[in-house]
């Protein structure tokens, strides 16, 4: 019996249905002929699909691979302190680090938006690829320079490509790969952490053993000196750039467009949901708090991260590891934690409930900036940062169960959309002042400052919350 | 064993108010234990070690000309002055220099204001000497300090001294 080409459809398409066996029974085919026949046909199509997802993962393994070692040559900590050593003040570093994130917020919604009614294709997302990996060459180019605006430019287009190449690959990713496929490369990809820790203590080893005043070697009869910024930024830029190259062989689904809109009207609509949701998220105090506190939050982040490398750079240069490598083995501790602590979260905050979670992972959050202040030794130090680690992952997961438990799915897309683009205004007062304390009162006093506002103003707004709600568990 | 039965199926647990206060507690705790950690024991050698590590790095010279190092005295009475030049060959910066001019009759100790010296850069500077209060200059020693966590640290042990001091022609 020959499988009708509506069924084939189906079959090849996943969806088949008792509807077919209908339609062929109605056709006086036999149930157990109909059944052969469909199974036959079925077996044929998923070898073949089968075959198509492994080749698929094996390509996503490979560009994985890549990514995570140019994350760890290319940490961004390391970016900081040669942004640092090229010549940018303290309130030039915070400040171009809170335009990145700036333009990291709203690239990002446009692509969310843009992704609705287009496709973004595949080769987008490799040349995304492509320029953070040049970005890479120009910031080395910029320190080798003493250029600050060089490295700026490098540093701002850099972190759009980052985003844009972040943001659609994940949704690729998503698309790509059946669910249960993307799961277990999910898993694969926590062992990425490894490859990112082990890329990180070899950049941090490189750019010590050969610093930046060059160290002379003979090649072939040429008298060469090396940089060992050079190397590593090399390092990163050649895997992002393979990484992108490989993304340009994986085959993607056809995705349908819901509507096909201009990208224009899309923001528009986006924009016009924020006026419509703003009102009734400010009449939920719940809501308004988190927003706030995320808000603040993210604010201390951004502005601790923009420091907290060249700190413990300048801090320990010529003591325990040297200068990079101590940078490189205090943030392999941190990272690691993200193999665990997110499972930490989930459990205690079914445990203790979400918000007493979020009370804990903000002052757990604020430890690690008052360490840096009150104890600055390597070894406090690290494990003030592996707490802050840990505590930042704490409140990550807690807030995304809550918004969970106090919003319905529609609330929380606007929530999300939202609260990134409302973030966007007090960035633009807050990041630069904090920058301009950072420069006035030095780094240990803004860290002073930053781990006072996590838990003066940040944990009493969630205990607020825990009050105001005394009977529930939220 | 009733009650035993009461305990495992009570599944009320502890109100959020009291889970965050306890979770506060724990929070603070750690936090105190991670901020003072080592900071006798550790932290003071850790200072000291730094802080010799760094002196290390610091290196002071006395400019020579034609052999002659750059170090002269000039003026009479309480009108003269010493002339010096001196460059910093270490590998770190050194924030400021404690001066002392030891002269025939006393010492004058001058913390230089303005003496900041990056690696690889001279320091020409000038001082008042009094040759009634102190008598002839004898010798120079020049003391640097660095500044090691925004606190001064003196290198008492990487001073420089010079004693051959000309007339300014």
């Amino acid at each position: 019996m020959k499988v009708s080409s509506k069924a084939k459809k189906e079959v090849k398409e996943d969806n088949f249905s008792d509807e077919i066996k209908l339609q062929l029974a109605e056709k006086s085919h036999l149930t157990s002929d109909i059944e052969k026949a469909i199974s036959i046909y079925s077996k044929k199509t998923q070898a073949s699909k089968k075959a198509d997802e492994s080749e698929k993962i094996k390509k996503i393994f490979f560009k994985e691979f890549f990514d995570r070692v140019s994350y760890g040559f290319g940490s961004q900590q390391f970016i900081n302190i040669l942004f640092f050593h090229t010549g940018a003040s303290y309130f030039v570093v915070g400040a171009i680090n809170g335009l990145r994130v700036i333009l990291s917020i709203i690239l990002s919604s446009f692509l969310d938006e843009y992704s609705k009614v287009r496709q973004i294709s595949r080769r987008f997302i490799g040349t995304t690829g492509i320029i953070f990996g040049f970005s890479f060459i120009f910031m080395a180019m910029a320190r080798f320079f003493h250029s600050v605006p060089l490295f700026a430019s490098a540093l701002l287009i850099g972190s759009i490509g980052a985003v844009s190449y972040g943001e659609v690959y994940q949704r690729l990713f998503r698309d790509t790969l059946k669910k249960e496929r993307s799961g277990l490369l999910r898993n694969i990809a926590q062992y990425g952490l490894m490859i990112t820790g082990i890329s990180i203590l070899l950049a941090g080893f490189l750019m010590d053993k050969f610093p930046a005043i060059g160290t002379p070697i003979s090649l072939f009869g040429f008298k060469l000196r090396i940089f060992g910024y050079f190397i590593a930024f090399e390092i990163a830029a050649i895997s992002l750039i393979i990484s992108g190259y490989v993304l340009s062989f994986i085959k993607e689904k056809q995705i349908k467009s819901i509507e096909k809109r201009s990208p224009l009207t899309q923001l528009r609509i986006l924009f016009d949901n924020l006026k419509d949701n703003l009102p009734a998220f400010i009449k939920n105090k719940t809501i308004m708090v988190l927003i706030i506190a995320t808000i603040i939050t993210g604010f201390v982040q951004i502005l601790g991260s923009s420091y907290y490398g060249i700190y413990i750079y300048e801090t320990f240069k010529y003591s325990y590891f040297k200068g990079f490598t101590n940078v490189a083995v205090i943030f392999l501790i941190a990272i690691m934690t993200s193999l665990f602590s997110p499972f930490i979260a989930r459990n205690n905050a079914r445990e203790y409930g979400k918000f007493p979670m979020l009370v804990f992972g903000t002052l757990l959050m604020a430890i690690m900036p008052l360490t840096y202040y009150y104890n600055p030794n390597l070894l406090s130090i690290s494990i003030g940062t592996l707490i802050g680690f840990i505590g930042a992952a704490i409140v990550g997961v807690s807030h995304g169960l809550l918004t969970i438990d106090i919003m319905s799915e529609k609330e929380r897309k606007a929530y999300f959309s939202i609260y990134s683009l409302l973030m966007i205004v007090p960035y633009l007062i807050m990041i630069p002042l904090g920058a301009y304390a950072a420069q006035i009162y030095g780094l240990r006093t803004l860290f002073l400052l930053l781990g006072l506002i996590l838990a003066l103003v940040v944990v009493p707004l969630y205990f607020l919350i825990i009050v105001m709600h005394k009977k529930e568990k939220i | 064993m009733k009650s035993m039965c009461k305990i495992t199926k009570n599944k009320k647990g502890v109100s959020p108010l009291i889970a965050t206060i306890l979770l506060i507690a724990f929070a603070v705790a750690l936090g105190a234990v991670v901020m003072s950690w080592g900071k006798n024991v550790e932290s003071s050698g850790a200072d000291l070690l730094l802080s010799t590590e760094k002196c290390a790095n610091v290196n002071l010279k006395v400019e020579n000309v034609n052999d002659i190092p750059q170090i002269f005295y000039g003026g009479t009475g309480s009108e003269g002055f010493v002339k010096f030049t001196i460059a910093n060959i270490g590998s770190y910066d050194v924030d400021q220099l404690i001066v002392w001019v030891i002269g025939e009759k006393d010492t004058n100790i001058i913390e230089l204001e303005q003496s900041s010296i990056k690696v690889g850069y001279p320091l020409i500077k000038e001082i008042q000497h009094d040759f009634n209060k102190y008598g002839s200059v004898k010798k120079l020693k020049f003391v640097p300090k660095i500044k090691i966590d925004e606190l001064y640290v003196t290198c008492a042990k990487n001073a420089l001294e010079e004693e051959k001091i000309s007339p300014v022609s």
